[in-house]
This record gives C-alpha cells, sequence and structure tokens, in this order.
C-alpha cells in the first residue's frame, strides 16, 4: 500500500471542510453543522461515480450538504420549526437581540438583514448563494439545482426587492411572489 | 444608494455570519472512519479486491462480512478501541481505493491555482501562441506582486507581458521548432480539462504536475471572471509552485526536458 494513496480524499475533505460547514450553517443546522458536513462529504464519496466530466466539485459538494441540511431539518420538524423559518439564513444574526449591539452596525445593514428575512424562500437562497456564500451564477445554479437562467431571474426580482426597502418604498412584488 | 455600495452591504452581511472555527484535520480524520464503517457494514472492504468499479453491482451481490451481532458487540467495545478500529479500518478502505475513483479524486485536487477537471482527449494541439508584449523582465516583474521565475536554461524571453489585471505575468521564447511559453499567476486563473489527472513531478523544493496528453485549457483574466480569457487546445505541459504563484510551461513536448527547465527556475532562487 503506498502512503499517497490512503490521504488522497482526505487531502479533498481538507480543502473543502470551512466552505461545506459555511453552507452546513446557512443552510440552518448551526449546532450540527459538523455532523452534516461529514455526512455529506461520505455521501460525495460513495457518489463518486457519478460525478459530472468537466463539473467543479465545490458547488456539487456544497450541494450535497444544502440537501443534506434540509432532510435533518425535515427530519425533525417539530422541534426544528425555527430552523425551517429561518433555513437559509443560520447564522446571519437577528436584529432582535442586544440593542447596543445592533447600534454598532448601521440603519442599512439593519433593514437589509430585516429585508432578507422577508423575501420568499426562494429569493432568500439565492442572495444567500451569491452574497453570503459567494458563489457565482454557474455555482448558485448548481447549489440549488436550477436553471441558470433561474438563478439569475429569481435574483435580479430578489435585489429589486432588497433596494426597494432599502429605499423606503413599497415593496411592490411581494404578493405575486408569494404564491410559489 | 449605488450598486456598488448595495453589493458591499450584502457582502457584509455573509462577513458577520457566525461559523465556527473548522478544524479540517478533525472533519478529515471523521469523515474517513464514517465512510470506514459504512464500507465495513456492506462487506465492501473485505470484498475490495474484487469490487465493482462503478458501484452499480446489486446490493444482494455483495457479502455481509459483519453480521448484526458482531456489530451489536462492536458497539459494546469501549470508544477508545472504537476509535482505533475506525482508524485501522480507514486506513484499509482508503488503501483500497479502485483506480479510477483514485483518478477522479485527483482530478480535481490540480496544484495551486491550477484547477484539473475531467475532460475529453484532444486530438492534438499547436504550439502555443507567443507572448504580445514589449516589456523585459525586470520592467514586467515590477508590475506584479510576485518574484517571476526565469528559466536560466532558455535565456532571455524574447516578449513578456502583463495581463491586466496584473495578477498573470507570460513570456515566450521563439525556436524553430515553435514557441515555449511561460504563463506564472497567483490566484485561480487556470482550468485545465485533461482526460488524465497529471503525473507528479519532483522539482526538488517543489512539486510539479505534468500533462502529457494535449488538453483543453481556460485561462482567466483576473479570479471571479465568469468567461475565460484563454479557450484554446494545449499541447503537453508542466505546471508547478513558487509559494503562491503557479506556474505552467508549454511548448516542450519532453517530460524530463521540461523538468529541467523548471529546475533551472528553482536554482535561480526565485
Amino acid at each position: 500500500m503506498r502512503g499517497g494513496d490512503t490521504d488522497t480524499y482526505a487531502v479533498l475533505v481538507r480543502r473543502y471542510a470551512a466552505d461545506a460547514r459555511r453552507a452546513a450553517v446557512v443552510a440552518g443546522v448551526g449546532a450540527d453543522a459538523e455532523d452534516i458536513t461529514q455526512a455529506a462529504f461520505v455521501k460525495a464519496y460513495q457518489n463518486l461515480t457519478r460525478f459530472r466530466d468537466g463539473a467543479a466539485f465545490r458547488p456539487w459538494l456544497l450541494r450535497i450538504v444544502v440537501n443534506e441540511a434540509r432532510n435533518a431539518i425535515r427530519a425533525d420538524r417539530r422541534r426544528r420549526a425555527a430552523a425551517e423559518r429561518l433555513a437559509w439564513l443560520g447564522g446571519v444574526p437577528a436584529d432582535d437581540g442586544d440593542p447596543a449591539d445592533v447600534a454598532v452596525h448601521d440603519d442599512t445593514r439593519s433593514v437589509l438583514r430585516a429585508a432578507l428575512r422577508e423575501l420568499p424562500e426562494t429569493q432568500r437562497q439565492v442572495v444567500v448563494c451569491r452574497y453570503i456564500l459567494d458563489l457565482d451564477e454557474q455555482e448558485s445554479a448548481t447549489v440549488l439545482g436550477w436553471p441558470r437562467g433561474t438563478v439569475k431571474s429569481r435574483l435580479h426580482r430578489a435585489l429589486r426587492q432588497l433596494r426597494a426597502r432599502l429605499d423606503g418604498e413599497e415593496p411592490a412584488e411581494r404578493e405575486a411572489e408569494h404564491g410559489r | 444608494m449605488d450598486d456598488d455600495r448595495f453589493e458591499t452591504e450584502l457582502r457584509a452581511l455573509g462577513e458577520e455570519l457566525a461559523v465556527p472555527e473548522v478544524d479540517a484535520e478533525v472533519t478529515a480524520t471523521a469523515v474517513l472512519e464514517r465512510i470506514a464503517a459504512t464500507e465495513a457494514a456492506t462487506g465492501r472492504v473485505a470484498a475490495a479486491g474484487t469490487a465493482p468499479t462503478t458501484g452499480t453491482a446489486p446490493a444482494a451481490g455483495r457479502v455481509r462480512r459483519f453480521p448484526a451481532w458482531a456489530q451489536t458487540i462492536a458497539g459494546k467495545i469501549r470508544t477508545r478501541w472504537r476509535t482505533v478500529i475506525a482508524a485501522v479500518v480507514a486506513v484499509l478502505v482508503a488503501g483500497a481505493l479502485t483506480p479510477p475513483v483514485r483518478a477522479t479524486v485527483a482530478d480535481w485536487l490540480g496544484l495551486g491555482g491550477l484547477d484539473v477537471r475531467p475532460g475529453p482527449a484532444v486530438p492534438s494541439a499547436p504550439p502555443p501562441p507567443a507572448v504580445d508584449g514589449d516589456l523585459d523582465v525586470d520592467g514586467a516583474a515590477e508590475l506584479v506582486d510576485f518574484a517571476p521565475a526565469v528559466p536560466d536554461l532558455l535565456g532571455d524571453p524574447d516578449a513578456v507581458e502583463v495581463s491586466p489585471s496584473r495578477q498573470r505575468l507570460s513570456m515566450s521564447w521563439s525556436r524553430p521548432h515553435g514557441t515555449i511559453r511561460l504563463d506564472q499567476f497567483t490566484g485561480s486563473l487556470a482550468v485545465k480539462f485533461a482526460p488524465d489527472p497529471g503525473h507528479p513531478v519532483d522539482l526538488g523544493p517543489a512539486r510539479g504536475l505534468w500533462f502529457a496528453d494535449p488538453h483543453d485549457l481556460h485561462l482567466y483574466d483576473a479570479e471571479g471572471t465568469e468567461a475565460p480569457i484563454v479557450d484554446r487546445a494545449s499541447g503537453p505541459s508542466l505546471v508547478w509552485q513558487v509559494g503562491a504563484t503557479t506556474v505552467r510551461l508549454e511548448g516542450i513536448a519532453d517530460a524530463e526536458r521540461a523538468a529541467e527547465i523548471a529546475r533551472s527556475t528553482l536554482d535561480a532562487g526565485t
């Protein structure tokens, strides 16, 4: 047995562990993020042969992380009602905490944070992918399992909503989006 | 509020994200143990010598070497010993990785700022394009924030250029049999779509990867840009890393000669 072989998959895990953990936290499984991360790496390993030629590993892995997180939340729905509601915002502080703490941030950020919480779920997901997980459009499409055009249009709508909130306008599209 | 400020505020939300510190080593060990436990439960370790490489064999075909009672007993063994056993099994599993899986994993690793992805074989590739620039090496070096590798064996390059982002410095030499080209950059600026993951080459202080077969090459001007600035077939090439800089040599068909040239940049103390 050659030493180099034993470590091959571990190298991959070390390289992407932090990204995977971040995605798990964002997907709403805060306390279990490490467990979900590990489970996702195991699943990725078991599905290596299904990995598509020419694809990038990171978004593929993050999609597995996000799906694992979603399954974990669903499996324990009652206790995790809160987590479900906050999915895709896990780890982003809410503004109902310490007023002194809130005062540290400027108003814009508080408004933005609140506005993000009120977005329809799909729009929130795409904003989180692009700006909080810092994925590009193609990577977001892979993680969310949507066509790239859908990522583009939902992001466009989400940003318009958020800007409207920041500029103090009525969010015109809210009703229409809730049905989706 | 302008677009830049708006995007900055959105990204700032990401920075507020409360993610506990990750110990990647702990995660890696735990993942290997969990893989080992799963594989042991399905008997794939014991059968690894004849294991199917596609993972599509019917479940019934797998021999369960660890019956339920054995697992129950194992569950009662003290944690410390379980950990030791799991670690041993993890090593066995990793060693038993079937070659296609190993190759697939290696495909994703790349080197430094080079990403290697599985891709089709390209029948042939012309010599690399010559660099179009009127800088000399010293002038170009002042524009980038790394010390460029200069191969003593090739002498002064015929042309040197720096990319608009100043993240990449390229030089070329015109030779009777074709152009030799050296690209070096910081950040993740290159992707190779290659039929094989590259062969490790020992360059002394650096580790190199040799790509013997023609393949598709994407080069990006800056990290995060969507479209590559270069999308072409590349011939055999050698890639190595010096600190945060990734260096790529193309236009030398012989692996050993390419390695000599690479070593001549490292001897020079860069």
